[in-house]
């Protein structure tokens, strides 16, 4: 059973594990329907259209069909709700047949609304835990992240500090998870409920205040910790966490550059891309970049493992302590990136010839001591005032025409317009940097890899190829300007600019008019619970 | 056409045989793009008084000071604008009298070589455009965070290719240079054409074409 599936690392996940190892029994994907989309449709579209399937679909054509009725099962869940909304007939009749929950759903914005944060992240997580501990083995593979070590430097193994948060407080989970829902309610109730913005902005401060007191730098990473701890406390489950580090662009697979939403080094790339010259990042600190792939490969491995009984506790994909690449580096390779041709989208011929000259550097201090960012925020916003005070009448010669006049007075106020953009920017950049500032600059982690890659090195020959660790393999260098940097330009930055990323034209995956088949159920009436993909039998 | 099997090597000299372009102009245009604008400004400084002493008679110290203004770039920056500088400035330029010798080599089978002083990062890319599997040339010292020393890797290769050096680099590559033929262009490389069983200089400058006209050396274009 997999949860997730509609996000960027499920959907690779899904699809690595159909392409390399169609042996596979039954994949059981829990989604949750859309007010205008049933959990099959959902589905369905992804096979139909995502570019993550595009190699089942350049494989099997017509019969990807066959394909997804042999090994995809969808049920409509709901990770916030209790036994993830399954139906109670849908989980007894599957629960026995499962293997494995692998949880992958999750928030992964860095500042989400706390109670959202703990709802998906962290209840969401607890959620499946109970759903595994109805199958046979009772095996949960979480999916966290390996930030959940907070604000640390150096070294971070594969453990886990039960009770005990990243600056050493010991807290407990659910006396946690009581007083922040308190807190937040009180914020509604001060501000006029929880929909005012007052509101949510109130709750999101508290909620970071709150993870920064734990030693966490934000509430993604927050919540995410307090799901490991919760998940750790637990007796009744064979639980493996699998830790991924910044999950980056396809290298292979499904082809590269592959990348879906807005995820970490999108904005760093579009910044350091364009005007950005001096960008507050420590320099030889470790980029933590692992491409989605090989966190697919990586994964498998755990999955495996788990399946076989052999898992360890945990499993952390990522880079840094064995195939290191840094922020520097990666300033350098994205400037060069530009003097190779490279033409940032949306770039005037003028602007190029410009940033192929200004290389951006890191400045080694922090975004909130940063002082040019402020200048410049204060330079663009006078400016602006200065052209919103701009009266024609009074600052031009009264020998000059009307027509000129007017056009004088169109100019100034479009320049007003575009200081007022750039002042905007400028706000937006800082608080990206700020959020960022705790993983670009202030600490430099490397993350302890030694389980899979151990595990990968006993992978019989044939194995290893096709699903082992490959990391060393990949050239940084390549990989960033060759695959990284065109692939976000194609799949994420798209989204910075406010525009969509379209699906692929795809292809229908067939059947009659595409309705769902009932999949035959003990007696429970609950037959509109789970359903077969496809067209009616 | 016929391809057949020569076992000899040619050896084709890029500075002259093949590009019009000095070793000096590469380290110049690197130079310029270094990352940080006060490494611009320090590189060309050393250049501007590389330029002088390779006119002056001191070449080898030129080369010193030309590869110095590097200190500090990273391998990714030097192997990156090396392989802009070889398409921008080199390739396109490539003289068709070089061109020429290169293809009649290949078709009669023989094993190409490119000799350069330049390099690597900027030889490399011009091999591949030719279809040169084996270079010799120069390397840059990188330190332990994969930073340009500002010195060539040892032993290094002065502008006058030939000697001991390149009869050792070349027969690593199981190059025997008693039966090889070479094609340059200047007086530099003199000391490679005598060393050779058939020389050739190619458009050669003022002192190498008497050389081979005192030698009786074939001169091609």
């Amino acid at each position: 059973m997999v949860t997730g599936f509609t996000g960027f690392l499920g959907k690779v996940w899904v699809a690595f594990l159909l392409e390399k190892a169609p042996e596979i029994g039954k994949i059981t994907l829990v989604v949750r329907a859309r007010r205008d989309q049933s959990a099959v449709d959902r589905v369905r579209a992804v096979f139909e259209r995502s570019p993550a399937m595009r190699p089942l679909r350049e494989r099997h054509g017509e019969r990807l069909l066959e394909l997804v009725r042999d090994k995809i099962e969808v049920v409509a869940g709901d990770a916030r709700d209790p036994l993830m909304g399954i139906d109670p007939g849908v989980l007894a009749h599957l629960a026995p047949q499962l293997d494995a929950v692998v949880h992958c759903a999750g928030l992964t914005d860095f500042s989400p609304d706390p109670i959202a944060a703990l709802d998906v992240n962290v209840i969401g997580a607890m959620h499946a835990a109970d759903v595994a501990a109805r199958t046979p083995d009772k095996r949960l593979i979480h999916v966290s992240t390996c930030f959940v070590a907070g604000e640390v430097d150096g070294e971070v193994p594969e453990s886990i500090a039960p009770g005990t948060s990243p600056n050493g407080t010991r807290f407990d989970v659910d006396a946690e998870i009581i007083a922040l829902r308190s807190a937040c309610d009180a914020i509604n109730e001060r501000e006029g409920g929880p929909r005012k913005s007052a509101a949510r902005r109130g709750r999101v401060e508290l909620g970071t205040k709150r993870a920064q007191a734990l030693g966490w730098p934000n509430l993604y990473t927050y919540s995410k910790g307090l799901a490991e701890q919760a998940l750790g406390r637990r007796e009744d489950l064979a639980l493996t966490l699998v830790r991924p580090s910044i999950v980056e662009c396809a290298r292979e697979f499904p082809f590269p550059g592959w990348n879906e939403g807005l995820n970490t080094s999108g904005p760093i790339v579009w910044m350091c891309s364009g005007f950005a010259w001096k960008v507050p990042m420590r320099a030889d600190n470790t980029f933590d970049v692992v491409p989605v792939d090989t966190v697919s490969r990586g994964m498998t491995i755990a999955v495996a493992d788990a399946l076989a009984d052999r898992a360890a506790p945990i499993y952390q994909l990522a880079s840094g302590d064995h195939h290191r690449f840094t922020f520097d580096r990666a300033l350098d390779l994205t400037a060069l990136n530009v003097r190779r041709g490279y033409v940032p989208s949306g770039v005037s011929a003028l602007e190029r010839m410009l940033l192929t000259h200004m290389d951006s550097q890191a400045m080694e201090v922090g975004a909130d001591r940063s002082v040019w960012l402020p200048l410049a925020k204060k330079a663009t916003r006078s400016l602006r005032d200065v052209f919103r005070r701009f009266d024609g009448d009074k600052h031009l010669p009264a020998s000059m025409p009307k027509g000129d006049r007017d056009r004088w007075h169109m100019r100034i106020q479009d320049a007003s317009l575009k200081a007022n953009k750039t002042s905007r920017l400028l706000e937006s950049i800082e608080q990206l940097w700020k959020s960022y500032q705790p993983f670009i600059h202030d600490h430099d982690y490397r993350f302890s890899t030694r389980t899979v890659r151990s595990r990968s090195a006993g992978l019989p020959d044939d194995e290893r190829a096709t699903f082992g660790w490959d990391l060393e393999t990949m050239c940084w260098r390549e990989y960033w300007m060759d695959i990284e940097i065109p692939g976000l330009d194609e799949w994420s930055l798209p989204l910075l600019r406010g525009k969509t990323v379209p699906d692929d034209e795809g292809m229908d995956l067939g059947g009659d008019p595409p309705s769902v088949a009932i999949a035959a159920l003990p007696p429970t009436g609950t037959e509109n619970a789970m359903h077969d993909l496809g067209g009616a039998e | 056409m016929t391809t057949s099997h020569d076992p000899r090597a040619a050896l084709f000299r890029l500075e002259g045989a093949l590009s019009p372009r000095p070793t000096l102009t590469a380290a110049a245009w690197l130079s310029l793009n270094a990352r940080r604008v006060r490494a611009r400004f320090l590189g060309l400084s050393s250049l501007a008084l590389a330029g002088p002493l390779a006119f002056g008679g001191a070449p080898g110290r030129a080369t010193e000071l030309a590869w110095a203004s590097l200190e500090g770039m990273s391998e990714d920056r030097l192997v990156v604008l090396g392989e802009l500088y070889a398409q921008d400035y080199l390739i396109g330029a490539l003289s068709q009298v070089g061109l020429d010798l290169v293809e009649r080599c290949r078709e009669q089978g023989q094993r190409l070589v490119l000799l350069s002083d330049n390099l690597d990062v900027v030889a490399r890319p011009v091999a591949r455009h030719l279809g040169i599997d084996l270079v010799v040339s120069n390397a840059m010292e990188l330190d332990s965070h994969d930073r340009a020393t500002g010195k060539l890797r040892e032993p290094a290769l002065g502008p006058s290719l030939g000697g001991r050096l390149l009869t050792d680099r070349l027969a690593e590559l199981g190059v025997d240079l008693r039966t090889a033929c070479a094609y340059g262009s200047h007086r530099d490389d003199s000391a490679l054409l005598g060393a050779v069983a058939l020389p050739c200089a190619v458009t050669p400058d003022r002192e190498l074409r008497r050389v081979a006209r005192d030698l009786d050396w074939p001169v091609v274009g």
